[in-house]
């Protein structure tokens, strides 16, 4: 059994090195574990300090955003053709230790996506952060029919049959909402579990800015009512 | 006035002469050819006989035919904007499809080379 760990990073020098030495270190019992960092388009050391640690890069030329380097991502799996692809923010929020439950119900064949939601076990989550996940939520069921308690969430796992049908489209943050889209068309089975995010100030700062909401609820009714090729 | 009249007349039969020579060049569809005489021709209509558009306004429920006008354009305005806005959307999926093809031709696990400014 194989693990594909895609790790979408911009700009990430400050966290990326630790992310990855937190990762190296868990063990997935039975399974192959390989990593990838989509670079995306980083000015600063962030491939440095991927290189250092000797795990393989995608260097996307320009910046294209999270949906971006999750396309390239998951192409890169439609390659490679691990049986479970899991995605990982490079901004340090996520514990690495949380991967483990998140390919449980996968193992068991009880799903075909696991969305980490840090909204299912009560969180020391910004006020002013929780009120734009839930709106993001409300959005997300208003366009898609399907309720996700944390449809914003970057920590995710998916069967290999699932990444096949995905089809990502949408080039920045507006793509978390537009997996959900994807897991409601292709009829996938969808679980989430707890997980506990560590809030920074650094990840704060790097995770989606309050006033982006606006422009991402934009791109998503261009999306739903736009049949953009 | 009707310097104006004449001038903008003139205009349009410029205009249409330029839209005719691109439909003979096979640059516009048929279809292309039919909107831009009945919008060149409209606004010569509107140009020499201006109550049309009085009446024409009435049919909507709105006062004057200038108002018509105005509210048109704001429509037309905010369809383009949508219009022009989906374009950029669709542009900006085919460079990440450049970016992603160019990304996958190498797994390294070097930094990319950046051009120095």
């Amino acid at each position: 059994m194989k693990v594909l760990i895609i790790i979408p990073a911009y700009n990430e020098q400050k966290s990326i090195g630790d992310v990855l030495d937190r990762l190296i270190k868990v063990r997935l019992e039975g399974a192959e574990r390989e990593i990838i960092v989509v670079n995306d388009g980083s000015t600063d050391r962030t491939a440095k300090e991927v290189s250092k640690r000797n795990v393989p890069i995608l260097n996307h030329v320009i910046n294209r955003g999270l949906g971006g380097a999750l396309q390239t991502g998951f192409e890169y799996a439609r390659r490679v053709k691990p049986d479970y692809i899991v995605t990982i923010d490079s901004d340090g929020q996520h514990n690495p230790q949380d991967i483990e439950k998140l390919i449980k119900p996968l193992l068991g064949g009880h799903a075909d996506v696991v969305i980490g939601s840090r909204m299912l076990q009560n969180q020391k989550m910004p006020l002013d952060r929780k009120i734009i996940n839930h709106l993001a939520n409300i959005v997300t069921f208003l366009l898609w029919s399907i309720w996700i308690t944390d449809s914003q969430s970057g920590l995710r796992a998916f069967t290999m049959k699932a990444v096949e049908k995905i089809n990502i489209k949408t080039n920045r943050m507006e793509v978390s909402s537009e997996l959900i889209k994807e897991i409601g068309k292709n009829h996938l089975r969808v679980a989430e579990v707890p997980i506990s995010p560590i809030y920074t100030t650094y990840s704060r700062s790097k995770g989606q800015k309050n006033a982006n909401a606006l422009n991402i609820l934009v791109k998503l009714l261009i999306h739903k009512f736009a049949d953009i090729k | 006035m009707i310097i104006t009249k004449i001038l903008i007349t003139g205009f349009v039969i410029f205009a249409l002469s330029r839209v005719i020579l691109r439909f003979k060049e096979g640059k516009i569809s048929f279809v292309g050819l039919l909107g831009w005489l009945l919008l060149w021709g409209t606004i010569e209509v509107i140009v020499w006989a201006p109550k049309i558009t009085t009446d024409f306004a009435k049919i909507f429920g709105i006062g004057r035919g200038v108002d018509l006008i105005i509210y048109g354009s704001i429509v037309s305005i905010f369809y383009l904007i949508f219009r022009i806005y989906v374009k950029f959307e669709d542009m900006e999926r085919q460079i990440t499809e450049v970016v992603k093809a160019i990304a996958l031709k190498k797994v390294s696990n070097k930094p990319v080379q950046k051009s120095s400014k």
